[in-house]
């Protein structure tokens, strides 16, 4: 008693801390068993602390409300698996040790059976394929990702950038529903008031755009930091706000209909589950924003590669483990109603790096390089109406 | 600091006092033993413990650390005019020369020559001190400078952890012995446990050993008194850093991910008032840990800041903040120069030199070098011709401190000049806005941002530092630093598995 009059904050913080690591360690293998593992060195009770922001405490129940490490979801091969993934870093963007796509992950892959692959995509596009436009979407082209996953990692060699390399699937998509014939359309000059009607949708990067691209009097940005293809259509994730409260995209999308709808996303998911994992839940997130905005363009945009030195040294963010997605992303094109945009064709160097000095952080184009992405998009306008467009 | 920014980084954590690592291993078990052995042991103990923690994050300099501690132990004993009393009055006279000399009592001319002269004409023993002596101090002077310039050069040559730290204790120390106000230390283990010692090594205080010297025994025994105390300081430091600090590092990186070019103009001075601020505390709060660490183990406390941003001049500011490294520069390089006793020419001459010998430590790159230069002008224009008017002028005198220290701030913390330059014109936007500056980006930062600069702004007033340390037995305020070590190791913990902290995507 006599130490705890003395030295009350000593003694309080020894006891608590003790209190913790036992907390800690008696959970270890119960609610804490995703937390403090791989290469974390932290102390035990640090547990208990990246617990709370996931918002599991001592007093958790074990088991239903426990976030899904990412492998294990990824390796379910089940949408749902991957949307569960998105958890373990919170909103974020961090990402737990050992969840992320590890240096292997270019071998996982690679060496993912194609079947399984197969089979999941069917999986999703199946369950997209409800919506009005939904059998559009060409057979994915695996091929694409498995010569890509094997491949160098030289993104400039390893993807085709521009429209010139897709393929003959992706030339003749089939036959819509609605009678259109199979017309697709060539990219073309516009101006800004093109994207008067336009929406974006995507992470920080989008946001950069918004803040920085002088488009903020044309189109419209749903965007938030951190934001991720499994959180994208979470009902509790209301992260559009608009002057009568905060929305989810499902209610915003069902609230207006846009001509052009823009969707980057991807480099924070890339901590999380595989290529596949990933890929799974885009093909719905895109199948799920044509049922929503069935008359949209909707342009898909390959995820911006990183800058020189984070590509040599990250082993989840690199620009290999970018191209592996983007290729992914790039079978979604039908040129018809879905189109691939890339703007590593004008952002980044010949080793596919973003341009030295175009990137404080390494990540983000500094403020005034997203006039490049922006004159990029502009350089790309679908005009669906226009007489003899189409192929 | 830049002290502690172009020096290696600690792979183990093993002397980042922010890390959970220090916080709940290395440090309790240190101080678990500390208490624990007998108080004979305890010098060696902190000795080898920090050695062992240096060598965690530093497994080939800690070779250099050891052996610089070596040599100038030997330069002490060499040194040390009291080991021999039969010879003091002999060398008095000398002694007391030499020590006009330094202090700058000596005549304004000639001193050079002086020397020369009772150089040539000394006695051989002498000489040989006075040879030996420079000796030492270019020993430690070239090592420091070698490594500064080999990474001015190859910003991968990483300077070893601490070495302008301890380049300088060691420095300090020898000059102390050479001017005779301190015996050299005749334990290599305490001269070793002082240089080396672990809450210091990395970013000081600089401590005097003389200032050390007799609780370097570790006869006071521990004291519970001490232990809270410390605790307090310590836990009021983690504070400092962790929650404000590295919150505001988020602002500042914010605007280095914008690029300056593209940013508002008040967003330019919410940036310099928000890296201001955030390197105070993160500085303080560095000095406080490492202070309280040593005033649990009974060394004396030492105050490295004293609430800066309330001074009222540039000079007075620099008098406030890492006030053990202006002390140095005052004690062996201003004072020693002649100081302010050799007429307003020569004085102003001698404050430039220190402030550029001050940008120079922090950091090897032209930037630092400006740095020290701007803060030399202001401080001889203050001396020459300031000095009344902000003495009269209590709020002027106050805005002039807070517009021109975030203004030297920028200086200090953007290396290219080009972009310096860019910097300065988003500041005082002589050439217009820049189309790519997006208007509204003060308020979002501001929105994000204004609770912490807020606070940290508060606990900048001298009364507020007051009214905590006198209340500093309250039970709220013990309260509010338990609830506060665990919302900082709250966010340290997720922070260790969140490499992108600073920038969410």
């Amino acid at each position: 008693m006599k130490l705890l009059k003395r030295c009350p904050l000593a003694v309080l913080l020894a006891v608590s801390a003790l209190a913790l690591t036992a907390v800690a360690f008696a959970n270890r293998n119960g609610i804490y068993r995703e937390y403090g593992n791989g290469k974390n060195t932290a102390p035990a009770l640090a547990m208990v602390f990246e617990g709370a922001k996931d918002g599991v405490f001592p007093w958790s129940p074990d088991g239903g409300d426990m976030p899904a490490m990412a492998d294990a979801a990824a390796e379910s091969g089940s949408p749902d698996g991957g949307s569960a993934a998105a958890h373990p870093g919170g909103p974020d963007g961090g990402f737990p040790e050992g969840a992320g796509l590890m240096p292997e992950a270019g071998g996982t892959a690679a060496n993912a059976p194609e079947e399984e692959a197969e089979r999941q995509t069917a999986e999703a596009l199946e369950e997209a394929a409800d919506g009005p436009d939904g059998g559009e979407i060409p057979d994915r082209a695996s091929e694409g990702a498995e010569s890509e996953a094997s491949g160098e990692t030289d993104p400039g060699a390893g993807v085709p950038y521009g429209t010139e390399g897709t393929s003959e699937a992706e030339a003749q998509p089939q036959t819509p529903e609605d009678g259109d014939e199979d017309v697709t359309w060539d990219f073309v000059q516009v101006d800004a008031s093109y994207l008067d009607d336009a929406l974006f949708i995507g992470d920080s990067r989008t946001q950069g755009l918004f803040e920085y691209g002088g488009l903020e009097d044309h189109a419209t940005f749903f965007c938030k930091t951190s934001l991720t293809i499994y959180d994208l259509f979470k009902n509790e994730l209301a992260f559009i706000k608009t002057d009568a409260g905060s929305q989810t995209l499902t209610q915003a999308l069902s609230e207006r209909q846009y001509g052009k709808i823009y969707l980057m996303l991807g480099i924070n998911e890339m901590g999380t589950g595989t290529p596949e994992s990933f890929f799974t839940e885009y093909a719905k997130a895109v199948m799920q924003i044509r049922q929503l905005q069935p008359d949209a363009i909707l342009f898909v945009q390959g995820i911006m590669h990183v800058a020189a030195k984070k590509n040599a040294s990250d082993p989840i963010f690199n620009n290999f483990n970018i191209d592996v997605r983007n290729v992914e992303i790039q079978t979604l094109e039908d040129k018809r109603d879905i189109f691939y945009l890339d703007v590593n064709e004008v952002v980044c160097d010949e080793n596919g790096n973003l341009f030295d000095g175009w990137s404080f952080d390494q990540v983000h184009l500094k403020g005034k390089y997203y006039q490049v992405w922006k004159d990029f998009l502009l350089q790309h306008g679908i005009v669906r109406e226009q007489e003899g467009n189409g192929n | 600091m830049a002290g502690i920014g172009t020096e290696a980084l600690d792979g183990f954590n093993t002397l980042v006092f922010g890390s959970l690592e220090f916080l709940f291993r290395y440090l309790p078990l240190f101080l678990l033993i500390f208490c624990l052995i007998p108080q004979k042991a305890r010098c060696f103990w902190l000795l080898a413990y920090s050695l062992l923690l240096y060598w965690a994050g530093e497994p080939w300099y800690v070779f250099l650390l050891v052996g610089m501690a070596a040599v100038n132990y030997l330069f002490g004993l060499s040194l040390d005019r009291r080991k021999r009393p039969e010879e003091a009055d002999e060398t008095a006279e000398d002694a007391e020369g030499v020590r006009r000399w330094l202090t700058g009592e000596a005549r304004p001319e000639g001193e050079w020559k002086e020397l020369f002269v009772r150089e040539a004409h000394a006695e051989p023993d002498d000489r040989n001190r006075r040879l030996l002596f420079v000796l030492a101090l270019f020993c430690n002077l070239f090592l420091l400078s070698w490594f500064k310039w080999n990474n001015a050069f190859d910003k991968s040559y990483l300077l070893p952890v601490g070495l302008s730290f301890y380049t300088f204790k060691n420095l300090s120390y020898l000059i102390d012995v050479y001017r005779g106000e301190t015996a050299a230390e005749r334990s290599p283990v305490r001269f070793g446990a002082y240089l080396c010692m672990f809450p210091q090594i990395v970013s000081g205080p600089i401590m005097r050993y003389r200032e050390a010297a007799g609780e370097l025994s570790f006869e006071r025994g521990i004291s519970l008194y001490r232990l809270e105390s410390g605790t307090k300081r310590i836990v009021a430091g983690l504070a400092a850093k962790v929650l404000i600090a590295d919150r505001l590092a988020i602002l500042w990186n914010d605007l280095q991910t914008v690029g300056f070019e593209s940013i508002s103009t008040p967003l330019a001075w919410l940036g310099a008032a928000g890296y201001s601020l955030q390197l105070y505390f993160d500085f303080w709060g560095y000095s406080l840990i490492a202070v309280g660490i040593g005033e649990i183990i009974g060394l004396p406390v030492i105050r490295n800041f004293h609430h800066p941003y309330a001074s009222r001049s540039v000079s007075e500011f620099y008098r406030r903040w890492h006030m053990t490294l202006g002390s140095f520069f005052r004690d062996y390089v201003y004072i020693p120069l002649g100081g302010n006793r050799k007429g307003r020419g020569r004085t102003a001459c001698n404050l430039l030199a220190v402030w550029l010998l001050t940008g120079l430590w922090h950091g090897n790159s032209v930037n630092f070098l400006l740095w020290g230069f701007a803060l030399g002008v202001f401080i001889v224009l203050e001396r020459l011709a300031l000095r009344p008017f902000l003495e009269k002028h209590c709020l002027l005198s106050h805005l002039y401190v807070l517009l021109v220290i975030p203004l030297t701030w920028m200086v200090f913390a953007i290396p290219s000049l080009r972009e310096m330059g860019i910097y300065f014109l988003r500041l005082f936007p002589l050439a217009g806005r820049p189309e790519t500056v997006n208007p509204g980006d003060f308020l979002k930062e501001l929105r994000s941002f204004a609770p912490t600069l807020l606070i940290a702004a508060v606990f900048c007033v001298p009364a507020v530092g007051r009214w905590c340390e006198r209340h500093k037995n309250d039970t709220a305020v013990i309260a509010a630093l338990f609830a506060l070590f665990w919302l900082a190791v709250y966010q340290m913990a997720n922070a260790v598995n969140n490499p992108f902290m600073y920038a969410n995507f």
